[in-house]
């Protein structure tokens, strides 16, 4: 057993025995406040690991603070466990559809937070006016506590109950966000639009993980009526809701425990200071907060993590690489030379009333490097975005083998076969070299329910072996992305985006920042890479030494259009190109 | 001491770290007025933490940085800024929101005048600096530092994402800046572009300068030795 199993064991049992010891005063107490600090851990996964500021997590909470309370008055004996499912229902269900439609729509985290805001306040209302269900403002009273069979537990059982669950569901977040999935989510908040481009349908995720940590929270609000007996307007306003987020943010929101054990601490405090002190405590509670806030920013879990001697070791992923001869490119196109990689036909695309790509067609076989060059502003990067899925059309068709994606999202162009990298580094900075690239390689092909069971293994194909080992990366899997330099970003990305074994490569300005040494190791690794697994390679590349070196043909664009398609030597000798692309004799 | 008093960029022993990990280990450097010098070394060297602790946004854990004979090391970078310090950052580095003619307009550096070095700008004035393409932002980077006043510019990684013709106009704006009398550091992976309008080169290796001197005829060849894998 490791020593995280021993110690999540031992708050299973240590706890629930603490609590029925402590009596009913100060035993009360730690199951109230356990449970408020499991759902502040639900918001701090939402938050910290995913990125999605959440001002109105106390909605989900009250809501299923109520459903639980109106189960256990007025369904009788089996009221208080119906309660506990329609907690959870109520509050994932609302989570749900407060996240829907803004993700979908792609609303800016700022937005989206404010939204949140919005909905709590409205909630107070609603709990403060809608007597006849929720009390209005004295709110549910007298609420049962939980029955099992005909009788009630004592308040001892009530007690050990409540104080299990909550440390059970805080050990279930943080096991959450050590797996697979866990890593996917903060993918998703370091770099979402290229995530989406690894094969992850991010709309889904993240709106799935925020429905769960609703349902979570209000079946916690559920437990908390139980625990408590009452539920007032202001459990679901946006005071509490603020709490929530200073909590989180107090004991380290990127973690799971921190804010767990913020929210204790606060509470015991707060509690103790409002009997002994009570005209002072508010006030100085606030300045603890300021404090934090200016001298703690990171909070106090990463804090104590930093001063401790011993460092918790990096995850180790553990890379294997692929055998060459199974490693088939998802979309591999088995037919013979007439056989397209990829093909466009009359892509168009505006911003207002500029028009920054209009009616390209361009086709790509397979095993051939063809390079896309062209003027500053000629629209390379734009064609790149419309045909990868990031940037929405405005005409035009376009396939990758024989699937017609036109309009198609990143994640299913990815999933198709068609891997693309940025122009700019844009891995997940937060997490090592072997978690990028084993997101990488699951993305075209994982299941949800797989992310949650996936080890921490995963078998790149030989391309991108080739890209790492050549690049001294291998050794350098346990280092934090974040660490690495530009160039050496860019190489990660390259192997990232040939991790899947993809049958189209879309690289846009693959060699930016690198030296020559490693420009013409990449040139040499591309055309090896066309021409012996057949992958057919699209390049954004304006180093006129390097083109000449890998290209297969080269299409010209200036102005939107497509200016000339050839050869090197072909589009070298075309004077309109030379024209407008080099613009000095040479 | 010379070099104090002469102006342009003065570094000596710096050294840097990020987190508890050094990056710097005693950087010596010094760029006099009317001069270009290029800044060469592998990805990792080192150059871009360099660049930044020169600018300030990282902290300098020893040594000194002296602009125009003033010692900086422990300005913020708003006030280098007012000494005199121009920086164009490796990323994007333009106010995405902001129209190209108050990108310049902040940085005292007129439309016509970013236009007649790149001539795009021209007729972009208006536009939001973000929804230019790549390399057209990097120009109105360049061209923002180039065309306005300020003793000291450094580049990292200019001619990333332009076009041949676009490197050349980046050189003959270096090359002006210097005849003018400022102090030019270029970072660049391309020798040829970095060569081509440089003094005096430097080579970084993990961290330290290990190799530098004026630009002669083979400093190309003895370079690309010295990168070769």
């Amino acid at each position: 057993m490791t020593v995280r199993a021993i110690r999540r064991s031992a708050a299973l049992v240590g706890l629930p025995i603490l609590a029925l010891l402590s009596g009913d005063y100060y035993g009360g107490q730690l199951a109230q406040f356990l449970v408020l600090g499991a759902a502040t851990a639900a918001l701090a996964l939402a938050w910290g690991t995913s990125g999605i500021l959440n001002l109105g997590h106390s909605v989900t909470f009250g809501a299923g603070a109520y459903a639980g309370a109106w189960f256990g008055l007025h369904a009788g004996a089996a009221g208080s466990l119906a309660g506990l499912v329609a907690g959870a229902a109520v509050g994932g269900l609302l989570a749900f559809l407060v996240a829907w439609l803004p993700f979908r729509r792609g609303l800016p985290p700022m937005t989206f937070a404010l939204a949140t805001f919005v909905v709590a306040l409205g909630a107070e209302q609603v709990a403060n006016g809608w007597t006849s269900v929720t009390g209005g403002f004295n709110g549910l009273t007298d609420v049962p506590r939980l029955h099992l069979g005909a009788a009630a537990l004592s308040p001892a059982g009530q007690r050990a109950f409540t104080v299990f669950v909550a440390v059970a569901a805080i050990v279930a977040l943080s096991h959450l966000a050590s797996l697979p999935l866990g890593a996917a989510l903060a993918a998703t908040r370091d770099h979402q639009r290229r995530t989406a481009s690894l094969g992850y349908h991010v709309v889904n995720l993240k709106t799935g993980v925020f429905a769960c940590t609703g349902a979570l929270a209000g079946f916690l609000g559920a437990i908390f009526v139980l625990q408590v007996g009452f539920v007032a307007p202001g459990l679901v306003g946006v005071a509490m809701a603020t709490s929530f987020v200073v909590w989180a943010l107090l004991g380290s929101k990127g973690t799971i425990v921190g804010p767990a054990v913020a929210t204790i601490g606060y509470n015991i405090g707060a509690s103790e200071l409002a009997d002994r002190a009570l005209d002072y405590w508010l006030l100085g509670t606030g300045l603890v907060f300021v404090g934090a806030v200016l001298f703690l920013p990171e909070g106090l879990a990463l804090w104590v993590r930093r001063l401790l001697p011993t460092r918790r070791p990096p995850r180790q992923v553990r890379l294997g690489r692929s055998d060459e001869r199974e490693a088939g490119p998802p979309g591999a196109n088995p037919a013979g030379d007439g056989a397209v990689a990829l093909d466009a036909a009359g892509v168009v695309c505006r911003f207002g009333a500029f028009t920054a790509v209009d009616g390209v067609s361009l086709s790509l076989r397979p095993g051939e490097v063809h390079c896309l060059i062209g003027p500053n502003g000629a629209g390379k990067s734009t064609l790149l975005n419309v045909l990868s899925g990031v940037t929405p059309a405005n005409g035009g068709r376009w396939r990758v083998g024989n699937r017609d994606l036109t309009g198609a999202p990143a994640w299913e162009l990815a999933r198709a076969g068609a891997a693309r990298k940025f122009q700019t580094p844009s891995l997940a900075t937060s997490l090592t070299v072997g978690e990028n690239l084993a997101l990488a390689r699951w993305g075209p092909t994982h299941r949800w329910l797989a992310l949650l069971r996936q080890p921490w293994s995963a078998t790149v194909s030989p391309a991108a072996w080739t890209v790492l080992a050549a690049a001294d990366l291998i050794g350098q899997r346990d280092t934090v992305a974040g660490d690495l330099s530009h160039g050496q970003r860019q190489l990660v990305e390259l192997a990232m985006a040939l991790a899947p074994g993809p049958a189209v490569l879309l690289l846009d300005e693959p060699t930016a920042g690198m030296t020559r040494a490693e420009t013409a190791a990449v040139g040499e690794l591309l055309t090896e890479l066309a021409h012996r697994q057949r992958i057919a390679i699209l390049v954004v590349e304006h180093d006129t030494a390097f083109i000449r070196g890998v290209a297969d043909r080269v299409t010209v664009m200036a102005g939107g259009a497509v200016l000339a398609t050839g050869t090197p030597a072909e589009v070298d000798a075309d004077p309109r190109v030379r024209a407008v692309y080099v613009g000095r004799a040479s | 001491m010379s070099a104090w008093a002469a102006g342009g960029l003065a570094v000596r022993g710096l050294r840097a770290a990020y987190a508890q990990a050094p990056v710097l280990f005693g950087v010596d450097l010094q760029v006099a007025p009317s001069e270009v010098v290029a800044l060469l070394g592998r990805n990792g060297a080192g150059k871009t933490t360099l660049v930044n602790t020169i600018a300030g946004t990282l902290a300098a854990a020893g040594g000194t940085v002296a602009l125009d004979g003033a010692d900086v090391t422990h300005w913020p970078p708003s006030r280098r800024y007012r000494h005199g310090l121009r920086v164009v950052r490796q990323d994007r580095p333009v106010f995405a929101d902001l129209s190209v003619r108050d990108n310049l307009r902040l940085a005292g550096a007129q439309l016509a005048a970013a236009a007649a070095l790149f001539g795009f700008l021209a007729d972009r004035g208006q536009q939001q600096a973000g929804t230019l393409s790549g390399g057209e932002q990097k120009m109105l980077a360049i061209a923002r530092v180039l065309m306005a006043p300020g003793a000291v510019c450094l580049f990292d990684e200019p001619t990333e994402g332009l076009q041949p013709a676009n490197v050349d106009r980046f050189t003959a704006g270096a090359r002006a800046a210097a005849a003018a009398g400022r102090a030019v550091l270029v970072v660049e992976q391309h020798l040829e572009a970095a060569l081509s309008i440089a003094d005096r080169w430097y080579l970084m290796e993990r961290g330290e300068i290990v190799d530098g001197g004026p630009v002669t005829a083979d400093t190309a060849d003895h370079v690309a030795d010295r990168l070769a894998p």
